[in-house]
């Protein structure tokens, strides 16, 4: 399940505040990990901040084309967003501490969404 | 952290002067390459009166030096030298031997020449040489060295495009509206400043508590080469630039150690 995936890679880094599976075409966070708290609100201006950094239906706000990965420091936080590759309204959207290890959270995000799309696209 | 790394640490940090920082028991000489590595050795060394073996760690490698009277005897160790540069370990600096001196100096330039931290333990020192040969001061090897002890740190974003040259394909550099530089392809980058950098950070700024704040926006795959594009702002010094996909990590630490 989503959830797990999720979950999953929460508990992998200790950095890693918040994880939210989005659909970018409805503008919509499909799911969450367990621990997340985040309001619904916060919830939905997460989904935007992604819809705006990666773009949709091809284009994006920032450069030539839509982005299939976007990332945003803050002095308080790291923000990642992921597009899939096999699904483009599909995302990975996520809140993290600005210490956590990003190139390494970046490989390890990559891989559970690619996860994630596999699974879904299987009916699992 | 055990115990007594835990204890050495909070020795460190109440005996340090005001605006240090520590890393696990270690003072930071320099950070996102403030102030200048290889000056923040040598000002190290300079305060170095009774003999000391001074452990640098840059970026994870260990250097231990030896210092005392305010000079650099020598290296007495480090890691990631090549096996010309560890026949050097253990001699005494002298001006008599100024192929050893400048050999020294271009290893610890080349070892600090991305280095993100640089932090240092003053521990007790090992034998090293004779007692006699004392080394060269460290206002002389910033002399021999071409090193400025007391040079002013650049502005974050200057800091930030230099640590990752090697990095990028493209720059644009703008400061309160002013071209600073350009370097690479930069003409992709043009147009994108031009149609869509203020729309897109209006539209960003909702999701930032201040709009001012300093902030780093990687966008991966957003150009037709296939690179990645980053937007960094700093006040008002902001750069546009391009860099291989695979940099974006990399680029967010650097981001995260110089500006965050």
């Amino acid at each position: 399940m989503v959830v797990d995936e999720l979950d999953k890679l929460h508990d992998g880094f200790a950095g890693c505040e918040t994880l939210a599976f989005a659909d970018l075409s409805t503008q919509m966070i499909l799911v969450t990990n367990t621990q997340s708290t985040l309001r619904r609100e916060a919830l939905d201006s997460l989904c935007a901040q992604a819809v705006l950094v990666l773009g949709t239906n091809g284009q994006g706000a920032l450069g030539q084309s839509a982005a299939t990965a976007g990332a945003v420091a803050t002095a308080d936080t790291l923000r990642v967003f992921l597009r899939s590759t096999e699904e483009p309204n599909d995302a990975l959207c996520c809140i993290c501490s600005p210490t956590i290890d990003a190139e390494a959270f970046l490989a390890a995000a990559r891989a559970s969404l690619a996860t994630i799309t596999s699974t879904s696209q299987s009916g699992a | 952290m055990s115990d007594i790394d835990a204890l050495v640490a909070t020795l460190s940090t109440l005996a340090g002067k005001d605006g240090e920082s520590f890393a696990h028991g270690a003072r930071v000489l320099s950070q996102g390459g403030t102030p200048e590595p290889v000056a923040a050795i040598l000002n190290a060394v300079d305060d170095t009166v009774l003999e000391r073996l001074l452990r640098l760690d840059v970026d994870g490698q260990q250097i231990d030096l030896i210092a005392a009277g305010r000079r650099l005897r020598g290296i007495h160790a480090a890691a990631g030298a090549d096996a010309a540069t560890q026949a050097l370990f253990g001699k005494v600096l002298s001006r008599e031997e100024p192929d050893v001196v400048t050999a020294i100096g271009e290893f610890l330039t080349a070892q600090c020449a991305t280095a993100q931290r640089v932090s240092l333990q003053s521990l007790p020192p090992k034998p090293f040489g004779n007692g006699g040969e004392r080394g060269i001061s460290a206002a002389g090897l910033a002399q021999l060295w071409e090193v400025g002890l007391t040079a002013e740190a650049l502005p974050p974003m200057r800091r930030f495009l230099a640590a990752n040259a090697n990095a990028l394909t493209a720059t644009m550099h703008v400061k309160d509206g002013e071209m600073q530089g350009l370097s690479g392809d930069y003409k992709t980058l043009q147009t994108i400043w031009n149609q869509q950098v203020i729309a897109f950070r209006e539209a960003h700024a909702k999701f930032q508590a201040n709009a001012d704040e300093p902030a780093l926006i990687c966008l991966e795959g957003a150009i037709e080469s296939g690179d990645a594009i980053a937007l960094a702002i700093e006040g008002d010094d902001v750069a546009l630039i391009s860099c291989g996909p695979e940099a974006m990590g990399a680029l967010l630490s650097s981001w995260r150690m110089i500006a965050g």
